[in-house]
């Protein structure tokens, strides 16, 4: 039930998740926000057990930012991407994490990058990706309009599809969804959509 | 007394810890560290030692980042810090991440102090060879504060401190000069009570 999706354009990548805290068939909130600022120049949307979810989110987000202070210069998405996979890979036949991240970040010389990491390590760095059902109905769209490039009112504009065909075509589609993007600026939340106002907290 | 000098753990008979006091002494052999609060503002200097000319002084950090809002400096074996650093860095982002709040100064201090104290007090061990300035602005507040540590272990908030080389007479000039500042007065005030006692290139920072 839980939809993760993201995408990589001309010098900036957005990742779009959805907003609901869902306990079995109860509803905690709609307001959830799954999409970690990992550090200046990078997020994290992440899917999966949610008291996983944040535990393993929060304990890559301190490690790279003790990375930093130690050597003085940020770690690159790649790096930071490589990191968040061997983690996941050493818990794996222990004790698994079962979360599953979309890591988008921009380096100065690189530019935008995408990496997909599931619960089970596996890495690809990819210029769109899905998590969960709304999968399914993503990646179909996005394979569909995506092309390398874009705009970012083009790409807005896919992920707004891609929202459309989750909440027309998923039964259990949840309803409020965050956009974040990261660019040459650093990582900030760019929009929400909702379509239930959610409670105060 | 030379028979106390072996192991830390023994008291002498006048109640010295010797090891202690001789890393006092390799403190007091350092390059000279000031640290000056002001109402805003706190500023730490170190002095900079001239260079071997192929020596990339870059590679040289004097002055570290803790955290994003604590900066710290130090005086004696700089291999020693290194090592009580990196553990403090790892704390701050423990703590971060254990209860979701940045550390305030004071924490931070106690915690390098308690390090410190640890190894006076344990077996085939030797005290830390430093005493530590940090400085920083508590995350809620934003009050600006001063703290130093040593080799004991003990811990204080200071208005203005030296350690190092020459401590003394920039702690005299301190104590004859000090007045509540902010922003650009209290660094001149640092550099001046650094200039009391070094010719040299200085090296500044601010918080």
């Amino acid at each position: 039930m839980e939809c993760v999706f993201g995408l990589v354009g001309n010098d900036y990548a957005i990742v779009v998740a959805d907003t609901s805290a869902v306990h079995s068939i109860l509803v905690h909130k709609s307001n959830e926000d799954k999409i970690m600022v990992l550090d200046s120049h990078k997020l994290v949307a992440a899917s999966g057990e949610p008291g996983d979810r944040v535990q393993f989110t929060e304990y890559i987000q301190k490690n790279v930012a003790l990375y930093q202070f130690r050597n003085g210069i940020p770690l690159t998405t790649a790096a930071a991407a490589n990191f968040t996979r061997g983690e996941l890979a050493t818990a794996l036949r222990k004790n698994p994490y079962q979360v599953n991240v979309l890591m988008a970040g921009y380096d100065k010389e690189i530019g935008p990058s995408l990496y997909y990491i599931d619960y089970i390590a596996t890495l690809h760095k990819v210029d769109r990706g899905a998590f969960g059902y709304g999968s399914y109905f993503c990646l179909a769209m996005m394979d569909r309009h995506y092309h390398s490039g874009m705009t970012v009112e083009e790409a807005i504009d896919l992920v707004d599809k891609c929202i459309l065909e989750i909440r027309s075509r998923l039964v259990v589609a949840p309803p409020n969804f965050v956009i974040k993007i990261v660019d040459k600026d650093g990582a900030r939340e760019y929009a929400w959509r909702e379509s239930v106002k959610p409670d105060a907290a | 007394m030379a028979r106390y000098d072996r192991a830390i753990t023994v008291f002498s008979p006048d109640g010295h810890l010797f090891q202690v006091e001789y890393a006092l002494e390799a403190v007091r052999k350092g390059n000279a560290a000031v640290g000056v609060r002001g109402t805003d503002t706190v500023v730490l200097g170190v002095e900079k030692k001239s260079a071997a000319k192929l020596q990339d002084s870059r590679s040289v950090r004097k002055i570290v980042n803790l955290d994003n809002h604590i900066a710290l400096a130090c005086a004696g074996l700089k291999a020693d810090a290194r090592v009580l650093i990196n553990r403090a860095r790892i704390e701050c982002q423990s703590h971060r991440l254990t209860v979701e709040d940045p550390v305030t100064v004071e924490y931070i201090t106690r915690y390098i102090a308690g390090l410190q104290q640890k190894y006076t007090q344990s077996g085939g061990v030797r005290p830390f060879g430093l005493s530590t300035l940090i400085i920083g602005f508590d995350p809620y507040t934003g009050v600006p504060s001063l703290y130093q540590t040593d080799p004991s272990g003990t811990f204080s908030a200071w208005k203005a401190n030296a350690t190092g080389r020459n401590s003394n007479s920039i702690r005299e000039f301190l104590e004859k000069n000090y007045k509540e500042t902010h922003g650009q007065e209290t660094i001149k005030l640092a550099i001046r009570a650094l200039l009391e006692v070094c010719t040299q290139q200085l090296v500044k920072f601010e918080s």
